[in-house]
């Protein structure tokens, strides 16, 4: 017997999430129309309000439902420090610590040469524009401490040092709380080699 | 993890990660140079996961013992184990380090034991390291790969001699092209003096590694890259041009 077409067109778009194959899409199927319609209804209007209202800021290029996103409206943040990251995520994280009261810029990815993604294909023009408000002094790149998010890091300071803008990027060594007995060698090295002056 | 009895495993093989992918909802697929198996895949479990010990190990350009199991295309990661010494790779040494990863992805055979390659490709990785804030010192490791990774395929480029026979003089110009190999030209080439000094081992700069350099990239387009270009290479040379005029 043949699958309806409906239930099958409902398997083959639920096959677009990552990591998601024809096994796992069935399976999502029937969960969905057989054991919780209404939460089938639900993802149905949130996938098609969220594709209908989302926008990139024109400032920070996070997803916002406004031209400008509420970190970017907000006047009480620092003006002068932009901290750039690879992914929303990133910039949810950082804002979780409290830690950071400057602005952002999301790239919505990063340099992975050997993935074929180049210059031409991270927000690369909006935040040339955005760093070079007047107003950003500093710049702290974010990316992630993996090859690619190096690589990016690499490629923005030179980009930016070049335009006379002062450039950090975050430090990475031993967690909070981390005891040296059980840390993993490769952070403990990395954490001696990347050690600071202390003397001052 | 079991395994089931009669499965081909590996122990402590050393090896270095060139490139990951994403792989399903927690783990990674690794593209992996080892010592005696050559190039070979491993998808590394539950990688991904919160709290997942083995991320900090799976480390590009950083040298590692790995073990594995199965007999398939696709092996299974069993445990990983870092190995100390060489710092990790950063700003323009890492591009190198990417752009060495590059060309052994885009020119050596999967499941071909390479264990010279392996130990020049270890060298390599050590000097990018020791030798971040040098570039010439890093250009002419890359070139050197070169070399290696072109013999390894069964291109040996003979510096001193061009493919006809004839000595190389330092005052001729030479280029490279699939149907008459090393040959020289009237002008707009390599210089022989860059050629024999590669030849002999030399640190070759300036003008020298220069013109080593776009002879080399003939001599890897035409024989082993098929004409396609490298991201990595790309890459660089953005940087450069966006960095130059301005600097």
């Amino acid at each position: 017997m043949s699958t309806p077409p409906s239930l099958q067109s409902l398997i083959n778009a639920l096959k677009v999430l990552p990591g998601v194959g024809p096994k796992s899409a069935q399976r999502m199927a029937f969960h969905l129309v057989q054991r919780d319609p209404a939460g089938a209804v639900q993802l149905a209007q949130a996938i098609i309000d969220a594709q209908g209202k989302l926008q990139h800021c024109r400032l920070c290029n996070t997803f916002a439902e406004t031209e400008l996103c509420d970190i970017c409206l907000d006047e009480q943040r620092n003006h002068s420090q932009l901290c750039v990251v690879e992914m929303p995520t990133d910039l949810w994280s950082i804002e979780a610590t409290r830690a950071f009261e400057g602005r952002y810029f999301v790239l919505m990815g990063r340099l992975s040469p050997l993935d074929g993604i180049g210059v031409n294909d991270i927000a690369l023009k909006p935040l040339l524009a955005r760093a070079l408000d007047g107003e950003v002094e500093e710049v702290i790149l974010a990316t992630n401490f993996t090859t690619e998010g190096e690589a990016t890091a690499y490629y923005l300071a030179e980009l930016l040092r070049a335009r006379g803008l002062r450039v950090s990027r975050i430090a990475r060594g031993l967690p909070v709380g981390g005891e040296l007995e059980h840390a993993d060698p490769a952070t403990l090295a990395q954490a001696l080699i990347e050690r600071r002056d202390n003397t001052a | 993890m079991k395994v089931p009895r009669g499965t081909p495993r590996v122990n402590q093989q050393p090896a270095f990660i060139l490139h990951q992918y994403p792989y399903r909802e927690t783990s990674r697929l690794l593209d992996v140079f080892s010592r005696d198996h050559g190039r070979i895949t491993l998808v590394a479990r539950g990688v991904q996961r919160h709290g997942s010990q083995l991320r900090g190990v799976l480390l590009g350009h950083q040298p590692l013992l790995l073990d594995w199991f199965g007999g398939g295309e696709v092996k299974t990661l069993h445990a990983a184990h870092w190995q100390p010494g060489i710092p990790q790779l950063r700003e323009v040494a890492l591009l190198c380090g990417l752009y060495a990863n590059e060309l052994l992805q885009r020119i050596l055979p999967r499941e071909i034991q390479a264990s010279l390659l392996f130990a020049e490709y270890f060298q390599l990785v050590k000097c990018l390291a020791r030798n971040a804030g040098n570039p010439a010192m890093l250009e002419f490791a890359l070139r050197q790969f070169e070399g290696q990774l072109l013999a390894s395929q069964g291109v040996a480029i003979d510096w001193r001699n061009t493919a006809e026979g004839a000595p190389v003089s330092p005052d001729c110009f030479y280029a490279f092209s699939v149907d008459r190999g090393l040959h020289e030209t009237p002008s707009e080439g390599a210089r022989g003096q860059a050629l024999l000094a590669f030849a002999d081992g030399q640190a070759v700069q300036g003008w020298q590694m220069q013109e080593m350099k776009r002879l080399m990239r003939q001599v890897l387009s035409a024989t082993l890259l098929d004409s396609q270009p490298l991201q990595t290479r790309n890459l660089m040379q953005e940087i450069q041009r966006m960095v130059q005029p301005l600097a």
